[in-house]
């Protein structure tokens, strides 16, 4: 009995190192999408909200953290009974428990039964939609945009390079986006410092690499800054300062021609540049090891001088607390720094149409033009209003023509008012419509927060980065088996150069080496995809 | 033969009416290992497969051993192979005899109110989640902490050890033996009761004193626990967990801290890679079996005490 039993607990721990994989019945054929049934009709005409026929639909997304303080299902809040109310819809949410939601997605997909339509981060999913598509997953939305979408169709004439961003390299919308229309909602993070060490040094604001410089001198020497810049080596140290030198820290066209940043000259200077400040004490020693939370304590009680921060969730917070302890403490957001005076840095950008938030319908809806209508209704004007600021008199009122959040939002006794704001709309979190810029406006509500969208959007004319291309599956595996051995080398020596274990004199040797590990190969096929994608 | 069936069947049927309850008491556990453990082995072969969720696993292609050639092919295979025995072997040489001498030291204790006092804090670690424990180690090592800060007093640099790839292991073998040692102990604890009494009289008539005693009495009685318990350890040699491993670890110190199961971790969040995952299980698992028998066959062969 004794052996027995041992050999059961021998097999327990082999198996749970075997069984990956769990049983997954084939996923059944799904019919043919709805919209290519459909005869070809004549163009939308308005369509007249709220619909008849009781029309009820599935919808599976995550449950927002913002929500999650208070509700348990979209369907208790107060802005879904609101669209119901508005549409004529009525939805029934699924909510995956939050930490393995791409794992449950997996799980569903696998199943054959999928809700009728499916929010989530779609282009991050392996294989990307055009995948889904041929597994019979979802269905195309050409023809139902055209026919039973008028507000998203009016947007896309109105936007091409939006619609670009979103349509596949063959041309197919398989997604109802989320889109950020102004940069202002795009860029809010950048780099940030103490406006009262600054004030205190008599400096301004640093704009450029030798600026910069002599700002974290300055903060070690004269404020007692443990880590004049404090921060985590690729997120926020990178982030900040590699622009300067022309190249990022990753893959980026310049003129249409796609590079990778590290086995650029610029990149061998950022890593000198770093590896210097590292050993004059400009960073901070614990750059390796810095989490968020760290970051948010050295931001508030004088060991950190500047770093790279959130404007809602780090600016505000940071000067409230900081306050408290020193009512002098301050903030100053900057510009991300350039190597001459007057240039402005050209490797950053962002697009309107980003990861989050893309609804598609699946192949097991059976009323495809309900669906459609349901979620066209937030592209209108209505629909838009209802999306970012809410039911008129209660969440905002019309002042000078401006809709503006009303104190049921901004002063919430209990809740934050990114919390209180998605009680009655979606403008604090992402979903299927156009983000307004009223939102972000009045979401900062310090100036400090204000004038930091203006200084994080500085950005040279002829700016570029990679937009929202498309790998095809054979592409992405080839893509990341490569990827994998070179970015855990590149993340490895640029910490050694950085932390001075490895001599910068063996940069040259780390380029070439990246070359040679199949670099060559991953840059031909993000090549291909910016091809494509300037085709579309 | 219908006689020979008609005595299996009698057989059958005789230990059946016997002991009929005892085999209704261990079919739930019999259904828990063939539902949960046997049927999912059924998945592994996604490891020779290119799998895709949507396809599932019967309809994704067969590609051989692809999966398995990627990952020995990989420019880090030595390396991740490498840092996973040194851990491993590092963390057996030290952490496993930690236990048994808790468990002696207590066992000593005269006291029971004491020796409960001192067991109950050493079990303490065990209960705290991995992620508070990881955020207390890297908060002690950092440049500020307070290891580094005493160690400074002992002429040793102030600075961020976990950004030295030399400290890793140390770092990750000492506080896995604070974290594990009182829990450990338990089961030696209950080995060191059921020692017969009459043999520590026996030893004391004959001169022997506690040290002694401990040498010739305790110890020889604990073997078979020690070995059985050795011997499934050894089955995890290629298992060092990545929960621990990502917590603690940073690009800087790849050299001595990236193993096989945070490879694959990065590796899987990067593609969703399935079926490589898969294969480098399959692996663990199979060099994991080989090893038990191997030690569990010299343990025979030695000692005369084994698994099977």
């Amino acid at each position: 009995m004794k052996r027995i039993a041992a050999a059961a607990i021998i097999l327990a721990v082999l198996c749970a190192g075997a069984a990956f994989g769990k049983g997954t019945k084939e996923a059944s054929g799904a019919g043919s999408s709805g919209a290519s049934a459909a005869p070809a009709a004549t163009t939308a005409a308005a369509t007249q909200y709220p619909l008849a026929g009781n029309k009820k639909f599935t919808y599976w997304v995550e449950l927002p953290a913002n929500v999650n303080t208070y509700a348990k299902n979209l369907a208790d809040v107060e802005f879904r009974k609101n669209l119901e109310k508005a549409t004529g819809v009525k939805i029934e949410y699924q909510h995956p428990a939050s930490g393995s939601v791409l794992e449950q997605l997996n799980i569903l997909l696998a199943s054959g039964d999928y809700p009728d339509m499916l929010e989530y981060t779609w282009p991050t999913y392996s294989g990307g939609t055009a995948k889904l598509y041929a597994d019979k997953v979802i269905v195309k939305l050409n023809d139902v945009i055209d026919k039973w979408m008028p507000n998203l169709k009016a947007f896309y004439a109105k936007k091409p390079n939006i619609a670009r961003q979103v349509k596949s390299d063959d041309g197919s919308f398989f997604l109802i986006p989320f889109i950020r229309d102004s940069d202002e909602l795009r860029f809010t993070s950048g780099p940030v410092l103490r406006a009262d060490w600054l004030k205190q040094d008599g400096l301004n604001p640093p704009e450029t690499i030798a600026e910069w410089e002599t700002v974290l001198q300055a903060f070690k020497d004269k404020n007692n800054a443990e880590g004049p810049f404090t921060g985590q080596i690729t997120d926020n140290v990178q982030r900040v300062f590699v622009t300067a030198y022309n190249t990022t820290g990753t893959f980026y066209p310049d003129e249409n021609v796609i590079k990778f940043g590290p086995v650029e000259p610029g990149y061998k200077a950022f890593l000198t540049q770093m590896a210097d400040w590292y050993k004059k004490g400009l960073i901070d020693k614990n750059l390796m090891t810095i989490d968020r939370k760290y970051i948010d304590a050295a931001m508030t009680n004088g060991k950190g001088g500047s770093s790279y921060c959130a404007g809602g969730g780090q600016v505000g917070p940071y000067i409230t607390t900081g306050k408290k302890a020193n009512p002098d403490y301050d903030l100053v957001a900057t510009t991300f720094p350039t190597l001459n005076k007057g240039e402005k840095v050209k490797y950053i950008n962002s697009f309107e149409f980003t990861t989050n938030g893309h609804v598609v319908v699946s192949s097991k809806c059976k009323d495809v033009e309900g669906a459609a209508k349901w979620l066209d209704y937030a592209y209108g004007t209505e629909g838009n209003m209802l999306f970012n600021f809410g039911t008129l008199g209660v969440s905002y009122n019309m002042v000078g023509g401006e809709p503006i959040y009303s104190d049921l939002v901004m002063k919430d006794p209990k809740l934050s008012i990114a919390q209180a704001m998605s009680k009655y709309c979606v403008a604090p979190m992402s979903g299927p419509f156009v983000q307004a810029l009223g939102y972000i406006q009045q979401y900062y509500t310090m100036p400090q927060q204000k004038a930091a969208l203006t200084k994080w959007s500085t950005k040279d004319a002829s700016t570029s980065i990679e937009p929202p291309v498309t790998l095809t599956t054979a592409e992405a595996a080839d893509f990341a088996k490569t990827m994998i051995d070179i970015n855990t080398y590149v993340d490895e020596m640029k910490a050694k150069f950085i932390l001075g274990t490895a001599p910068l004199s063996d940069i040259d040797g780390f380029q070439a080496k990246i070359r040679s590990m199949g670099l060559d190969k991953a840059l031909k096929i993000r090549q291909a995809a910016l091809d494509r994608y300037n085709k579309r | 033969m219908d006689q020979k069936n008609m005595t299996i069947r009698s057989r059958f049927l005789r230990e059946m009416t016997k002991n009929g309850e005892l085999y209704l008491i261990a079919l739930p556990v019999i259904a828990y290992y063939i539902i949960f453990h046997y049927v999912p082995m059924y998945g592994a072969q996604i490891a020779f497969k290119d799998f895709s969720p949507s396809a599932g696993i019967e309809g994704s292609p067969w590609v051989g051993f692809r999966h398995f050639i990627d990952f020995f092919g990989s420019i880090y295979f030595v390396r991740v192979l490498k840092n996973t025995l040194v851990i491993s072997a590092t963390s057996l040489i030290f952490g496993f005899p930690a236990p048994i001498i808790l468990a002696l030291l207590i066992n000593e204790l005269r006291t029971r109110r004491f020796s409960r006092t001192v067991q109950t804090i050493t079990y303490m670690p065990h209960f705290i989640s991995m992620v508070v424990i990881c955020g207390m180690i890297r908060e002690f090592t950092s440049q500020a902490g307070l290891i580094s800060v005493v160690l400074s007093y002992f002429g040793l640099p102030a600075r961020t050890m976990l950004n030295d790839a030399g400290l890793f292991v140390p770092i990750y073998v000492i506080s896995g033996i604070w974290q594990g040692v009182g829990w450990g102990s338990i089961i030696y604890l209950a080995a060191l009761t059921g020692i017969d009494q009459e043999l520590y009289q026996a030893a004391s008539i004959d001169g022997a004193g506690r040290w002694k005693q401990t040498l010739h009495v305790t110890l020889p009685c604990l073997l078979p626990t020690i070995i059985v318990l050795l011997i499934l350890r050894t089955g995890n040699i290629l298992s060092v967990g990545a929960e621990k491993i990502i917590l603690l670890y940073n690009a800087a110190i790849y050299e001595t801290s990236d193993v096989i199961s945070s490879y694959v971790y990065r590796r899987g969040l990067l593609n969703s890679d399935w079926s490589f995952s898969a294969a480098v299980g399959l692996f663990n698992s199979v060099v994991n079996f080989i090893l038990v028998a191997f030690v569990n066959w010299l343990s025979r062969r030695t000692s005369e005490t084994s698994l099977w």
